[in-house]
């Protein structure tokens, strides 16, 4: 049986961007929302928004990443097709408690991307590559 | 208000922050009237002057409130001092902040943390228009400066050079105070405050008096602060923004909260939900409630974060009001509509023990929902969003429009859950009915036990239990129990009844879940029924391309029906993904070269052989053939074929009756007989029938010739010449003319005789003989073969040597007789091939 928590979050993230598209801000009630179903890391998700933090990092070959600037300046490179950070909160919270559907950065990324908040960048194939194979890099 | 100001005046004057050290230092008592009023006489002078006045009137809840300008001047007036005082107190109060006055003069800013709570306690005192929550959580950017700002001027300004005793004589001032929570006692401090003197007093005042250093460094946001738990958050951002909401949020709820616990709900309040409790999930760290909706009884799934299900810890069966404000939601996809922001939320305690609940209860067992998979993004860019929204189970939608009845088994089995508990309806296509002996339904009955169903009751009469091999529309099988039948009629009613037919499965519990490995008799009727003549339904509900590659399920499930559950949907004659058994002639069967397949066939029985008559062991032997066998132009086949029953097979009465009289011709139908080997068997989904002369054969029946590969258990023809009598087992006596039995009984005048069992009288009885004979067969040499003799040829072989004294074996030596049909009973290949036959006669 499905979950209900992740379709409810599915909807409030397509009513998020489709409001956002449309009046350029998100409503109260929409806030509101976003901390009730996602938990404490709303609020650190939407601060990293504010602070841009969240980079989409596309390379020639098509490849597309996301990297967030996380509050201890630590790097962390989340994907478009699964749900995964590296962050130890998400080992934590997500995989091993089960006690939240995703971590700040997580949330950061798709909010951003829901409004259309990334920043771009582009890098070269090899650089994709190590980011991609997660070899240890220059967090900041 | 007006009056608070005041408060706030006198306070201001009277170095507010010493007393709040005082506070905070373990809440020292604050003074009594007596010596408050003496205070106040204090302080009213300072009312009067124009200044305080002027500062009456500004604002409390400033957050801009400037910086403070302070002179310099130590040795300032009391109007000064007044001013100066007043001006941080107020910025104090509106930043709601406060750092412990440190011991030296300039103490650098301290962490903000270290602050405590009876600090924040004294704080609320004092800070009129703040709003009380605020203080315990994250505050913005600019408050923060300007608390840091002030918090600094602050300390600088106010050093607590004071005792405490002077300290405390100022705290009776705060007796006029409207905060509730400040507790106030008598204590002996009021009488030192009178002997304080107003110069003493300015005297301290001053000493504490000194031009605040303005602060001028900030904290900057380092990168080790995510650690910390206060954040800055940028300003007009989202983050701020949710950080207001949800902290006035928060606020409402406590107080609701404390409102709740005072006053006695009202449930026919507009707006607020009642649902009753079903069931209790937890989803990710927040419990998913199913429940019913009263009065109206929709139902629904209400989500509660964790903050609420501790408060309210829900429970099947219990009562829940919501209060507004709370959010319905209805998504397509999900089957019962949500409902979101249930903060104020309340339980209705109904039972008795439920009250008498103390302590901390026990957390509840709730399931826990499985996670989401990693693979599913709740966001998708927008080029795959087109995708995910096409990807929405229509298979829910669909099965929803029409009312409720599952169209897949797996799905049905799946909602019964690993209590066993019973699922359904679901529409299924049976395939497939026949009857297991009760004994082996005995042993599925212990399954069910498990299952926690109980089996349906099993009266003496019991011959066997019925089951059905179902399908369903999307290809995957199941095996049913039904009821239990006490005749042969009952199971061809149901089996006509139900065969071919769509049914609608009402409600099942699952017994057991079965895969090829473990049930290799019933995949082999699977595989016999694959693939469908239909297409089945994928699961997006579209049509799949014919399933020639698709291989058979390896797995499906046993479920118990109980009687009356199962119906048949009328309107249907016969579903078009029913697979009918094929008849096929023996010789296709026995032309077919795969290891093991399913068979139905139609023929004669020629003999019938018990092997072992023990019940549970029983074994028998039905030696059939056919046209196809019969026919001249067979020649690479064998003449007969034996089938065995095993004792998995249910033989209906009618047919043992039919075998046992040895009714002859004797034609069967076998339906779903199994070919393994070679050899053919009748296990438990094989159904044997009576057929009235369906097919007429040529007599005399051919058989194969005996031959040195004649196998055990086999029919044969046998012709040759005798060679030798076993005068052992040469017996000869009379029997009954009616009856045929042997109780005879001479009567008194030895000339007649008395049949003991029929009561006839006779003169001369009937004489059964019993010969067996050695032969010598051109087909075979060096074989001993020894054939016991049916009764028609002995007497025709003794009639031609019949002489007055007995039979003389010598007259029977060398006598041809054959072709006789026999059955091969005994073969022994250990030395020399000896082979024992038994003479069969079908007429």
């Amino acid at each position: 049986m499905g979950s209900s928590l992740v379709s409810v979050a599915e909807q409030l993230l397509k009513d998020l961007q489709r409001t956002y598209s449309e009046i350029k801000q998100i409503p109260d009630d929409l806030l509101i929302a976003l901390r009730f179903v996602f938990g404490p890391c709303a609020l650190q998700a939407l601060d990293l928004v504010d602070q841009h933090s969240v980079t989409c990092v596309s390379s020639p070959s098509g490849r597309k990443a996301f990297q967030v600037l996380g509050g201890s300046g630590r790097l962390y490179t989340c994907f478009t097709s699964c749900h995964y950070c590296p962050c130890p909160a998400f080992s934590f919270t997500v995989l091993r408690r089960n006690e939240s559907l995703m971590c700040k950065h997580l949330l950061a990324v798709i909010l951003s991307q829901a409004m259309g908040l990334c920043q771009q960048e582009q890098v070269s194939d090899q650089q994709m590559t190590h980011i991609l194979s997660r070899q240890p890099e220059a967090s900041t | 208000m007006g009056k608070r100001k005041k408060t706030l005046d006198m306070r201001c004057v009277l170095f507010p922050d010493d007393v709040k050290s005082t506070f905070g230092k373990g809440g020292k008592a604050r003074t009594s009237t007596p010596a408050s009023k003496s205070w106040e006489r204090c302080g009213d002078s300072f009312l009067d002057s124009a200044v305080i006045h002027k500062l009456q009137t500004s604002e409390k809840k400033s957050r801009t409130a400037s910086k403070v300008a302070l002179t310099g001047s130590k040795g300032a007036a009391t109007d000064e001092a007044v001013n100066i005082a007043w001006s941080s107190s107020e910025e104090e109060d509106s930043d709601g902040d406060n750092n412990p006055p440190p011991p030296a003069p300039r103490q650098p800013l301290r962490a903000q943390k270290q602050r405590s709570v009876d600090q924040h306690r004294s704080l609320r005192m004092f800070s009129t228009g703040v709003d009380t929550d605020e203080l315990p959580t994250i505050d913005s950017d600019s408050e923060i400066e300007e608390e840091n700002s002030a918090s600094k001027e602050h300390s600088d300004f106010l050093n607590p050079a004071v005792s405490p005793a002077e300290i405390s004589d100022y705290s009776s001032y705060d007796c006029n105070d409207e905060d509730p929570n400040e507790s106030r006692a008598e204590s002996s401090l009021a009488a030192d405050t009178s002997k304080q003197s107003v110069s003493e007093w300015i005297r301290s005042a001053q000493a504490i008096l000194q031009t605040p250093q303005k602060q001028t460094t900030k904290t900057i946001k380092t990168p080790e602060d995510s650690s910390k738990k206060r954040r800055r958050f940028e300003r007009g951002g989202l983050a701020e923004r949710l950080n207001r909401l949800h902290s006035r949020q928060r606020s409402a709820i406590s107080f609701w909260r404390h409102q709740c616990n005072s006053t006695t709900s009202a449930a026919d309040r507009p707006g607020v939900l009642t649902l009753r409790i079903v069931g209790v999930r937890e989803e990710c760290g927040m419990q998913a409630t199913l429940c019913e909706r009263l009065p109206e009884g929709e139902t629904c799934v209400a989500l509660f974060n964790k903050d609420t299900a501790v408060q309210i810890q829900p429970v099947p069966g219990d009562i829940v009001h919501i209060y507004p404000p709370w959010q319905n939601l209805i998504l397509e996809g999900e089957r019962y509509p949500i409902i979101l922001n249930t903060h104020f939320s309340q339980k209705v305690c109904m039972e008795i023990k439920a009250e008498s609940a103390e302590g901390p209860k026990s957390a509840v067992a709730v399931e826990k929902c499985r996670p989401p998979p990693l693979t599913r993004c709740l966001w998708r860019s927008e080029t795959s969003q087109v995708s995910t929204e096409r990807s929405v189970p229509c298979k829910q939608v669909v099965e929803l429009a029409s009312t409720g009845v599952r169209k897949s088994l797996l799905d049905a089995v799946e909602d019964c859950g690993p209590s066993g508990s019973q699922s359904g309806p679901v529409e299924v296509v049976v395939q497939r009915v026949y009857c297991i002996p009760i004994t082996q339904s005995l042993h599925r009955a212990s399954l069910q036990h498990r299952a926690l169903a109980k089996p349906p009751p099993e009266s003496a009469q019991d011959i066997g239990r019925l089951c059905a091999l179902v399908q369903d529309g999307y290809g995957m099988f199941g095996e049913l129990l039904l009821q239990c039948v006490s005749s042969d009629s009952e199971i061809q009613q149901v089996s006509d009844e139900l065969e071919g037919r769509v049914c609608l499965l009402r409600a099942f519990r699952v017994v057991q879940r079965l895969t090829r490995d473990r049930c290799p008799s019933l995949f082999s009727l699977i595989d016999s029924v694959w693939p469908p003549p239909v297409d089945l339904k994928s699961g997006d509900d579209l049509l799949q391309p014919p399933s020639d590659g698709v291989s058979a399920p390896n797995f499906c499930y046993r479920l118990s029906v109980q009687q009356g559950h199962m119906t048949v949907l009328s309107g249907q004659t016969e579903s078009a993904v029913h697979r009918p058994a094929e008849l096929q002639t023996l010789r296709e069967i026995l032309q077919d070269e795969s290891l093991r397949c399913r068979c139905s066939f139609q023929a004669i029985v020629l003999h019938k052989q018990t092997l072992s008559s023990n019940e549970s062991e029983r074994e028998i032997l039905l030696f059939v053939t056919d046209r196809s066998l019969q026919n001249e132009s067979n020649t690479e086949k064998s003449r007969s074929v034996s089938v065995c029953l095993s004792s998995s097979c249910l033989i209906r009465s009618s047919v043992t009756q039919a075998l046992d009289t040895q009714r002859k011709p004797l034609i069967l139908k076998f339906r779903d007989a199994v070919k393994e080997h070679g050899q053919i068997f009748c296990w438990e989904q094989t159904v044997i029938q009576l057929e009235e002369e369906s097919f007429s054969i040529q007599w005399p029946i051919i058989l194969d010739n005996l031959n040195p590969e004649t196998q055990l258990f086999s029919l044969c023809s046998v012709t040759g010449v005798i060679v030798a009598v076993d005068e052992n087992t040469a017996f000869s006596w009379p029997i009954c003319c009616r009856c045929e039995s042997c109780h005879l009984e001479i009567r008194e005048n030895e000339k007649e005789f008395l049949c003991l069992v029929c009561g006839a009288v006779m003169d001369e009885p009937s004489t059964k003989m019993q010969l067996e004979v050695f032969l010598s067969c051109s087909s075979l040499s060096h074989c001993t073969v020894k054939i016991k003799l049916q009764q028609k040829t002995i007497k025709s072989l003794l009639s031609s040597t019949r002489s007055s004294e007995g039979h003389n074996v010598e007259h029977v030596l060398g006598s041809e007789i054959g072709p006789l049909s026999a059955f091969v009973h005994i073969v022994n290949r250990s030395q020399t091939v000896w082979i024992g036959l038994e003479e069969l006669s079908f007429d």
